[in-house]
């Protein structure tokens, strides 16, 4: 049942049957736990004012200068087709004042993606856990709330699942289009 | 390859490249003016080719290079003559060398078989050194020396101290196995009886053996001729010896005439070239100009880091005048004032100082196309002069790289579409020979390239009828279309009047893509033209992509930056002048038409941050503004219009903005790759109190603005 080549980028996979331990960062998005290989992470940063970018996709919020450089931020939410604020109404309008509201504890993902830094906008950051391989499964039906192709596996960890995001998958921009 | 010069693979490629590059100058120069520096020049080159070839183990490439050089060492010897056959010969041996050298850039070795080639340019050495070999050893004309001036001066002098001057033609035995030493030799004992000033071949040639069995030595003495030729003499495996008393030459070089052959000529009116360089074995190395090699990743490393200082620069002035007004006239905040004034002064000559180390003359890109012209001039049959004009005009590195392919797709079709066939253009009254001009120069902040040629010029009616063919546009709007409009349909896309579609200048989609490539770099092209006259296009570049100067406005919350060379001017407008023609805004400025756009509904804002942004532009409809004919909703507002004119040369409007900020110098950041192509943004920057503002993009921006107004004339 081990999974095969889980997010592993930049370690090599070998093939000894040596158990092996996925480092990744899990965090609160619409209520649920998800993680990213923590290889894949460049910073974790509180949010900023964003600049809109005009005529961009609907899951774009916008860029903000992190120490001179240029930074999209993806409105993860939206990118993955989960909810967006429950309760309330629908629009970045909502979204934004749901920010103001949890100012704490909602954080940017930083993450590297096909050589340039992107943000990933998060309900709260939990920590970095270490998950061993065996305890990673493939989705199948267990994840009905993500796209399957945005999953790597989905891991337990102390009684709670963690989705594991494939980073890359979900920033890859050719169903962009379809998604806002 | 030899495994153990891998590390010195990336130099290697450079300097073949280098000497590629300077081979295929030279041998153009050389069909025109063939004098020993330059073919001096041209074995140096050849010379260092073969060494660092062989040196890397590539065999191959070694011999082809060798052959060259033989052939070289023939012409610089007068042992041959150029001929166009030989300048093909030698251009298909630089061109198998090109590709043998993207093989190697790619996988590090090379399987191209050039022994073909190689054997040819073999063959036609011997067989040209034959046959003027034969004519060598009459005794009627000898060849003549070439000389460089400051021998002639030497010679000059020599005569005017008392001394004669002799030509000394010395053959050795052909199968002497010591030639370069009986050769130097000769020329020891030739020492001692006198000055030798020049020898031929010259005294490196006579070392490695790169002759065959003669040479030839001028020599000063003031002493009996036959002393001179005792001491040659003396010399064992010296057939035969001839001394004739020589004198220089009357007149200086002698220019070769302008002639008007199928090919180029290359004038420089705007700067001439240095002096030949020093020539001969005697003469000292000329003075090379101190340079390092430096990586162009580092240069742009460092224009990044002068980008972030700009950045702070601009932070540091706003911070320094705030604590001003918080404390007053206290002395510290003098003193710091002035260190932030000096560190802006010297943020600003940094700033210049790596943009200058990031310029290149242009004649980088201008050397490719003389030897291009060549080429196109032979296939197409076509007859022309090509001139280049402003080479050593100076851009910035990332320019120049971008701006290559753009000018040979121009060039391409000024050949190609532009100048006519030459019986053509003898029928129509017009010199046989065209003129295509390549011609580059400085213009404020601007570098100027026109690409011009005197041949057909672009019909407007033809251009009319074409667009209607094409289906771009309807009869009557073909019509309405100005001569000049009509022109500039050749940046439409699709669009191609050529008969058939020629793999010389590609297919129709050719201009606007040249266009529109142009506008990424911020460059503007405009085009003349004048029936049966020629056609003039003209290139407007910015010195640097890096940093620009831009005109800062609002719009609500947001900031934009409008580069400054494509904004016209701002405006004041009330209300009341505006006009609305077929539903869109307009306004009368000196004379013309300009229509106008708020800059908000081309880059509508996200909810949140327009709503106050529409509570300011879109005021409800007020008392003396009611009275206004078709006053259009967004035009209605109670104060003036803040209106900033933007456009490219030929399209422009106004757009409708909340305030202006002012103009500052921003550093261009992309969006990046995962954003990628936004219309109507090029890019964005960071503010000195370190907001965002984005850049605009004047050629989308009127894009967005001609669909608006297409989608509002449709609904009308």
């Amino acid at each position: 049942m081990e999974g095969k080549g889980v997010g592993l980028e930049g370690k090599g996979v070998g093939l000894e049957s040596v158990e092996r331990e996925l480092q990744l960062v899990a965090f609160r998005l619409a209520k649920e736990t998800y993680g990213i290989d923590i290889a894949a992470i460049n910073e974790i940063i509180r949010p900023q004012e964003v600049t809109h970018v005009p005529r961009s996709t609907e899951d774009l919020e916008g860029i903000i200068n992190l120490r001179g450089k240029i930074v999209p931020i993806v409105n993860l939410r939206r990118r993955l087709g989960l909810p967006e604020t429950e309760g309330e109404g629908v629009g970045s309008e909502e979204v934004q004042k749901q920010r103001s509201a949890l100012a704490s504890s909602r954080r940017v993902i930083v993450v590297n993606y096909d050589g340039s830094l992107v943000g990933l906008e998060v309900d709260s950051v939990v920590g970095v856990l270490r998950l061993s391989e065996t305890l990673i499964e493939k989705p199948a039906e267990m994840v009905e709330s993500v796209d399957s192709e945005f999953v790597l596996g989905v891991g337990k960890h102390q009684n709670e699942l963690i989705i594991l995001l494939n980073v890359e998958a979900v920033l890859k921009p050719s169903d962009a289009a379809e998604r806002a | 390859m030899n495994e153990e010069m891998r590390p010195f693979l990336q130099v290697f490629l450079q300097e073949a490249h280098e000497q590629i590059e300077l081979l295929e100058q030279d041998i153009l120069k050389l069909e025109q003016e063939p004098s020993p520096e330059l073919l001096q020049e041209i074995f140096r080159a050849a010379h260092t080719l073969k060494g660092a070839a062989r040196a890397m183990g590539y065999q191959a490439m070694g011999e082809l290079t060798h052959a060259m050089e033989d052939l070289f060492d023939l012409l610089r010897n007068r042992q041959i003559e150029v001929t166009p056959e030989l300048v093909d010969a030698l251009f298909q041996g630089l061109d198998a060398l090109k590709a043998m050298l993207g093989d190697i850039a790619d996988s590090g070795t090379t399987q191209q078989d050039t022994s073909a080639l190689t054997a040819q340019l073999r063959a036609v050495a011997r067989c040209e050194a034959s046959t003027t070999g034969a004519a060598q050893h009459q005794t009627a004309e000898v060849e003549e020396l070439a000389l460089s001036e400051s021998t002639m001066e030497a010679c000059q002098q020599a005569l005017a101290t008392g001394h004669a001057l002799y030509r000394i033609d010395v053959f050795l035995a052909p199968d002497s196995m010591l030639k370069s030493v009986r050769a130097l030799m000769t020329l020891q004992g030739l020492e001692t009886v006198g000055a030798v000033l020049h020898t031929q071949p010259d005294e490196e040639a006579l070392e490695n053996e790169r002759f065959e069995t003669s040479f030839t030595a001028l020599v000063a003495t003031s002493q009996a001729v036959e002393r001179l030729r005792a001491e040659v003499e003396r010399i064992s495996e010296v057939t035969e010896v001839r001394i004739v008393p020589w004198m220089p030459p009357t007149s200086a070089n002698p220019q070769t005439a302008a002639e008007q052959t199928p090919f180029n000529e290359e004038v420089q009116t705007a700067s001439r070239e240095e002096p030949p360089k020093e020539s001969g074995p005697r003469t000292a190395a000329s003075p090379q100009p101190q340079t390092v090699r430096v990586d162009v990743n580092r240069l742009d490393n460092l224009m990044n880091l002068i980008g972030e200082l700009v950045i702070d620069r601009t932070r540091i002035a706003q911070l320094c005048a705030q604590i001003g007004h918080q404390l007053g006239n206290d002395v510290t905040v003098e003193h710091l004032q002035e260190v932030a004034v000096h560190i802006a002064r010297i943020t600003d000559q940094l700033q210049d100082e790596v943009m200058k180390a990031r310029m290149l003359p242009i004649e980088n890109v201008f050397n490719r196309f003389p030897r291009m012209m060549r080429d196109l001039a032979k296939r197409l049959n076509k007859e022309f002069q090509f001139e280049i004009e402003g080479k050593e005009t100076e851009l910035d590195r990332s320019v120049i790289e971008a701006i290559g392919d753009p000018l040979i797709h121009m060039l391409r079709n000024s050949v190609d579409h532009g100048i006519e066939p030459p019986e053509e253009r003898e029928r129509l009254g017009k010199p046989r020979s065209g003129t295509v001009w390549l011609r580059a120069r400085h213009q404020e902040n601007h570098i100027v390239i026109e690409v011009e040629d005197d041949g057909r010029g672009i019909d407007p009616a033809k251009m009319r009828e074409a667009a209607v063919k094409k289906g771009l546009m309807s009869r009557e709007a073909a019509h309405r279309l100005s001569d000049r409009e009509a022109i500039n349909l050749i940046f439409a896309s699709g669009f191609s009047t050529a008969q058939q579609v020629s793999d010389v200048s590609g297919r129709g989609v050719g201009m606007d893509i040249v266009r529109s490539n142009l506008q990424r770099l911020g460059a503007t092209i405009d085009i003349e033209s004048w029936v049966g006259k020629g056609t003039r296009f003209c290139i407007r570049l910015p010195l640097t992509l890096a940093i620009i100067r831009s005109l800062l406005v609002r719009v609500g919350e947001a900031v934009y930056a409008i580069p400054l060379n494509s904004v016209a001017e701002t405006l004041r407008v009330s209300p009341q002048s505006v006009r609305s023609v077929r539903r869109q805004p307009t306004i009368l400025l000196r004379g013309e038409t300009l229509c106008l756009a708020h800059l908000q509904s081309l880059l509508p804002v996200r909810a949140t941050q327009s709503a106050k942004a529409l509570a300011v532009v879109q005021s409800e409809p007020m008392h003396q503004l009611q009275r206004k004919e078709d006053a259009v909703r967004s035009t209605v507002g109670l104060e003036a219009l803040n209106v900033v004119v933007v456009g490219l040369e030929r399209e422009r409007i106004g757009l409708i903005v909340d305030g202006f900020i002012g103009e500052q110098e921003i550093v261009i950041k992309t969006l990046g790759k995962f954003i990628g192509d936004v219309q109507g943004v090029s890019g964005a920057t960071i503010l000195g109190d370190g907001r965002m503002a984005l850049i605009l993009d004047v050629e989308g921006i009127l894009n967005l603005a001609n669909h608006q107004r297409g989608v509002k004339a449709h609904a009308a």
